[in-house]
């Protein structure tokens, strides 16, 4: 959780190592329809990379385009964490 | 806390346990300071206890049986978490940081993945962590008519290619059961 000047997101923690560097720790609830569709199309694509680390990857990816965005710097380190799976 | 807290932790309540004890047998006169110093260590300091006055030593020992009271709490609850086994399995570390996936998750996937097998009505799953990758252990309720030894291996294969594949973890072994008798309902207590 992150609390800021009257903000609280459930989920996204924002951390600074250092001041001027910015961390995120994200955690994430799978939807179980993401799931069940990513496991049917497994066997007709040709991907290799393992469905919850692309899914996790365009976590990253969202986080990062945010943050510029926002003007931020952009994150020394984006954990991701599945949760669990809904 | 980390393991070394953790350590610390234990090693502090294992210190205050054999203190209070030691104040126990010196104040009841049960063992002389000298017989607990070897080398004069702490010499004065335990014969300061075995020349309590009464009041003190009840005192003394009414204190010292609350610190064997917590400490011993503590050692357990130490114990407890530092063996208990994580609840996240790391999947990729890299320099933009960690992806780690939770046990129940994990567990989840594995379901989903036994269910769509023919003849698997229902399962239940365990999942942990070897030293070269996840062991999980499936107890699955099969309908009567299917062929158990092939129903479970491909349960075997599928949770083991599905985790690999889908989550990107090692498996080292993925043990089945196979049963046709229905799994028991956890029991709801009963509200009055």
């Amino acid at each position: 959780m992150t609390y800021g000047p009257g903000k609280h997101i459930e989920g996204i923690a924002l951390q600074h190592p250092t001041t001027g560097e910015l961390s995120v720790v994200v955690h994430v609830v799978l939807d179980e329809r993401f799931l069940n569709t990513a496991l049917s199309d497994v066997t007709s694509s040709s991907e290799t990379t393992p469905i919850l680390l692309r899914c996790t990857d365009q976590v990253r990816a969202v986080v990062s385009q945010t943050l510029e965005q926002l003007g931020l710097p952009a994150p020394l380190m984006i954990d991701v964490t599945i949760d669990d799976i809904r | 806390m980390n393991v070394f807290n953790r350590s610390f932790m234990i090693l502090l309540s294992l210190i205050a346990i054999a203190f209070s004890i030691i104040v126990f047998l010196l104040v009841g006169g049960v063992v002389r300071p000298t017989q607990v110093s070897p080398g004069e260590l702490l010499l004065g300091l335990w014969s300061f206890f075995a020349q309590l006055n009464p009041t003190n030593a009840t005192i003394a020992v009414i204190v010292c049986a609350l610190v064997v009271i917590v400490a011993v709490i503590v050692f357990i609850l130490e114990l407890n978490i530092l063996g208990r086994e994580p609840a996240q399995f790391v999947v990729r570390e890299d320099s933009l940081g960690k992806v780690t996936v939770a046990r129940s998750s994990v567990r989840r996937l594995v379901g989903y993945e036994s269910m769509t097998i023919p003849g698997v009505v229902e399962t239940r799953q365990t999942v942990d962590k070897g030293r070269d990758g996840l062991r999980v252990q499936v107890r699955a309720l099969l309908l009567p008519e299917v062929d158990a030894p092939a129903v479970g291996q491909t349960l075997q294969e599928k949770v083991q290619q599905s985790i690999q594949g889908h989550i990107g973890l090692p498996v080292t072994e993925v043990q089945v059961a196979t049963q046709l008798e229905p799994f028991e309902k956890p029991r709801r207590r009963q509200v009055r």
